[in-house]
Formats: structure tokens, sequence, C-alpha cells
């Protein structure tokens, strides 16, 4: 009789990779052999696992259509056992597996949209934070401004992409024909974020892409400026501009912190 | 022995919620909006074991109007890996912040090897089997400081080595353990009908004391088996074990769980109302008021 340990083992062996040697502990009975009654397990493994990718890519299953999503599904499944307790996190790597997975070497907008969608998946159950608001910033000190910490909501996400995937989404959310994959002119930032409940998107500008990357990686209000300034004409104009920026930032629930944590408004 | 739990439970601690539904993200704002007659609800312990959001949101606000219990799907009781005390943490974390009545999970394995199959795996019917579950599960309660409930689950296999039935070992594993027993009428069902023993031989054969929930559920026909998919209304032959199951037990808080081809939520009231009535007819009108 096997100990339990090596029974389980072999078992999951025959589910992950259908490895042979389980059915000589299985009965076959009632009609039914045991290559069949496994067979129950190991397909209910696959279809849950893949019904989840099509959960989070939908769009990208939608592009792509059945045939070849379910393929990729397929190989993602095959190459990524799953250490996670819940499904949650199932399939967070499947954007950068889609990058070297030939469906994605040749269509890299796919995986760039992919790439969107997970932004979703994390944007959606992120940490909750207060939004600070426009009075709160009124009420800042202008010699603070300078070195003024400016904390993202948790749910802020910035997809860089080459690709506009923005329209690739668009034809998903509208079930539209999928429109011909386009190279941007300049590389484009996908901006996604949950206010309240609902998850968010928009294309950002150059210098706004730049201004929340800063903010992104801990820069205060003149990092901010710095960032900014590099993508403008007039560069004087900077601070301006990033007050304008900030304003919206704010009242769309972006900004979850002005100043330090412990002086948090 | 190093943990606080009461010996033996008895039927006089256990506690009658009445009727309950699986709480389930298609149905939060109606649940919000309408405040609808279910007298307690079901959460899937993993799908708030997260940082925020909508899952959250509406937790704060349904845990507020109605009493709950957490059912989890990845305590992995019956494996050979070490127990996941990550996840134990956080099952803990969110028990303190649900303050739910109890806590349950399978009778089942989901992973090996660090891989997990996020599938309720059975365990073959043998002692060693029953001692390595117990032993786990004293650890999980002794970390909680409660008892937990353990499911059967659906299978659609016999172990050539298992030693004893279904029945007999799950009553072993939760005498030994000192645990209680969530039974799973449409599990019991699904699992005779796939194996061919009589449902109510298994009814008759498990401790009165120790079940404390039960559960309902639709399940699917693919003619060779039945499984156990949650996607359908209850079918009559379920019903029936379940009137059975309450002649037996008593009053044992009932809940209906659905989690895919989702209906409208009157679907599922209604199909609440049916456990209600057969609830009351075995149990009295009084005892089953919401």
């Amino acid at each position: 009789m096997p100990r339990l340990n090596e029974l389980q083992a072999e078992f999951a062996r025959h589910v992950l990779n259908g490895e042979g040697g389980m059915a000589e502990h299985v009965l076959g009975d009632r009609g039914i052999d045991a290559d069949l009654r496994l067979a129950v397990y190991a397909n209910a493994y696959r279809a849950r696992l893949a019904e989840v990718l099509e959960r989070d890519f939908a769009a990208l299953h939608y592009h792509l259509g059945a045939e070849r999503f379910e393929a990729l599904a397929g190989d993602y499944i095959d190459t990524h056992p799953s250490p996670y307790f819940s499904l949650r996190w199932f399939a967070q790597a499947l954007p950068d597996f889609l990058l070297g997975h030939p469906l994605g070497r040749e269509a890299p907008a796919l995986a760039e949209l992919a790439r969107l969608e997970w932004a979703f998946v994390e944007a959606f159950d992120a940490a909750d934070a207060a939004c600070a608001d426009e009075a709160a910033a009124a009420a800042v000190p202008p010699q603070e401004w300078p070195s003024l910490r400016i904390g993202l909501h948790p749910s802020l996400r910035l997809v860089a992409h080459d690709w506009d995937i923005i329209a690739l989404w668009q034809a998903y959310r509208d079930d539209a024909p999928t429109p011909p994959l386009r190279r941007l002119d300049a590389p484009g930032c996908c901006l996604v974020w949950r206010r309240e409940l609902d998850t968010q998107y928009r294309a950002l500008a150059g210098d706004e892409a730049a201004g929340l990357d800063a903010l992104a990686r801990g820069g205060d209000f003149s990092d901010l400026c710095e960032r900014i300034a590099a993508h403008l004409d007039e560069p004087q104009q900077a601070a301006l501009r990033a007050a304008t920026l900030l304003k919206t930032w704010l009242s769309a629930g972006m900004i979850a912190a002005l100043g330090d944590d412990d002086e948090r408004v | 022995m190093s943990h606080d739990i009461a010996p033996t439970p008895s039927l006089a601690e256990r506690p009658f919620l009445g009727f309950g539904l699986g709480l389930r993200p298609e149905y939060y704002q109606t649940v919000l909006d309408t405040g609808p007659r279910v007298d307690w609800f079901e959460i899937t312990s993993e799908n708030y074991m997260v940082e925020g959001g909508r899952p959250l949101y509406y937790l704060e606000r349904i845990k507020e109007r109605y009493p709950l219990v957490m059912h989890g799907v990845s305590m992995s009781i019956g494996a050979t890996d070490p127990l996941d005390t990550g996840y134990l943490h956080r099952l803990k974390a969110l028990a303190e912040h649900v303050q739910p009545a109890w806590i349950s999970d399978h009778l089942c394995w989901t992973g090996h090897g660090g891989r997990n199959l996020h599938d309720l795996m059975p365990l073959p019917y043998n002692e060693e089997a029953i001692h390595h579950v117990a032993e786990r599960v004293r650890q999980v309660q002794d970390f909680l400081g409660r008892r937990i409930l353990l499911e059967n689950v659906s299978s659609y296999l016999t172990y050539r080595h298992s030693q004893m039935s279904e029945w007999e070992f799950y009553t072993a594993v939760v005498e030994e353990a000192d645990c209680l027993m969530l039974l799973d009428v449409n599990n019991i069902h699904v699992s005779a009908v796939n194996h061919g023993f009589d449902p109510h031989e298994y009814l008759n054969g498990v401790p009165v004391e120790r079940v404390w929930q039960f559960h309902l559920a639709g399940h699917t026909d693919y003619g060779n088996f039945i499984i156990d998919t949650h996607d359908q209304p209850i079918v009559e032959p379920v019903w029936a074990l379940y009137a059975h199951a309450l002649d037996r037990f008593g009053a044992v808080s009932t809940m209906i769980e659905r989690d895919d081809n989702m209906p409208p939520f009157d679907e599922l009231l209604a199909e609440l109302a049916e456990a209600r009535a057969i609830g009351e007819d075995k149990l009295g009108v009084q005892r089953c008021l919401a």
C-alpha cells in the first residue's frame, strides 16, 4: 500500500503532467475504468485554470479567438503550476510569458494588452486609501511645496506601451472587430486606477506619464516638476503645468496623501 | 493538552443560524439594496484575503446586517506538504475581523510539492490518513483557538487501498481531531451515485452531535458521472435526502451554494424558501423563523 505522501505525489504528477502510474492505485469499478476516473480530475484542473486565464484576460481572448487562446492557455498551464493558495494570482505571469511565446512574438501588441488587463486585475482589489482633495493642497504652505511628498493611490498602475492597446481594449469592450495593430508614433502610457470601487483607465500625455512615474518612484513636487520640464518647450512653465496636473489628479481620486505620513492630510 | 477547546461538543452548544446563502459578488448590491430574508451568509474566505476594493467594501457592509460564517477551500488539511502558515495567519486575521459563527474547510488535499491543484482531491480511507488529518486539524484548531468544521467532498474515484467507507473515515477523523462536520448533502448524493452506496447509510453513520452545518447545491449529470458543479438548481433526490438529514440531525444551519450559471437572486431566494419549508415541516415553524 503506498504511503499517503507517495499517493499524493503520484496523483499530482498525473494531474500536472499526465504522467502514468496513478491508475494502478485506483479502482476501475461500476463499468468506468481507472483512467477515465482520473481524467475527471486532470480535465477539471486544466479547465479551471483556463477559465481563470480567460476571465483575467478577456480582451486577449477576444482578439486571439478561442482556439489560439486555448493553445496559449495550455502552454501557460503546462509551464506555470500554481504555488498560490488562491487563483487570484495564478495568471500574473501571463503577460511576460506571452512576450516570449510565438503568439506574442507575432503580435507584441497583444502582450502589451495583456499587461493592461493585469493592471485592471491588480487595481480591482488593491489596498484602499483615503484620497486627498484640493482643499488639502490649498492648505500646504508655499515653502513646503518643493519637498512635498505626493502619495499615489495604491491601486494606481502605469502601463507603458508601444502599440495602440487602448484601441484593442475598446474594440473588445464594444464587441467590435479587431482593429489593425498600430504601432504608436511615440511610446505611450496608459493609466489604470480604482476610483472608489470602479476601475478606470485613460491614455496619458508624455509629460503626465513622466510626472506620475516620478511620484510612483517616491519623488516629491520638485522631482515632478523636473520630469515634466523635460517634456516642455518652455521648461519654466513646469511648475504651473505640475500644479494643473496635480489638480486633475486630486479631483480624480488618484492621490492618497500630501506630505509625510505623519502629517498626512 | 495545549489547546483550550472544550472537550466533546454537545447538541446544546450547537447554534442554529437558520437558512442561508453563499455570498457571491453578483448579488452584493442586491443584498444591500433589498435586505433579503436570508438568515445568514457564508463567505468564501479566500475571496476576502485581498487588500481592498469591492470585495472588502461589501463584506464590511453586509457583516453589519447578517451573521456570517467563513468557508475556505485552501487549507489542504489532508495534504502531506506542511501546513501553509501564511494562509493560516491570513485566515485568522480575517476571522478576527469578520467574527464568523464558525470556520470551515474541506476534508481533502489541494496540492502537493508546493503546487496547488486548486481542486478538492479525495483522500484514501485508511488509518494513516485518519491520523495524519486529525493531527493537522488539531494544529489548526490550536492556532485558531476554535473548532473548525470539515466538509465531505464529492469524489469520482475509489482508491484501491481504501479500507473503510467514506463515512467511517469521516467520522474517525472528526472524532480523533475533535472537530465538527459540515455535511454537504449534495456531495453525499453525488458520491453515492458515483460509487454506488446508499446515501442514507452515510447519513446514519455520522455522529449527530458533530454536524453543525448542511450544504445544499446542484450538480451536473454527465451520464457516467455526476459532477459537483454548483451551477444548477437542487434536484429532487437531494431535497429528499435533506429531509432525511433533518430527521436525523435536527436543527442544523442550512445553506445553498451556487457558484456558476448564476440565476436572478429571486430564484435563489425561492430555492431557500423551499429549504425553509422542509425545515418547518421537520423541525416546526417556530424553530425556523428568520
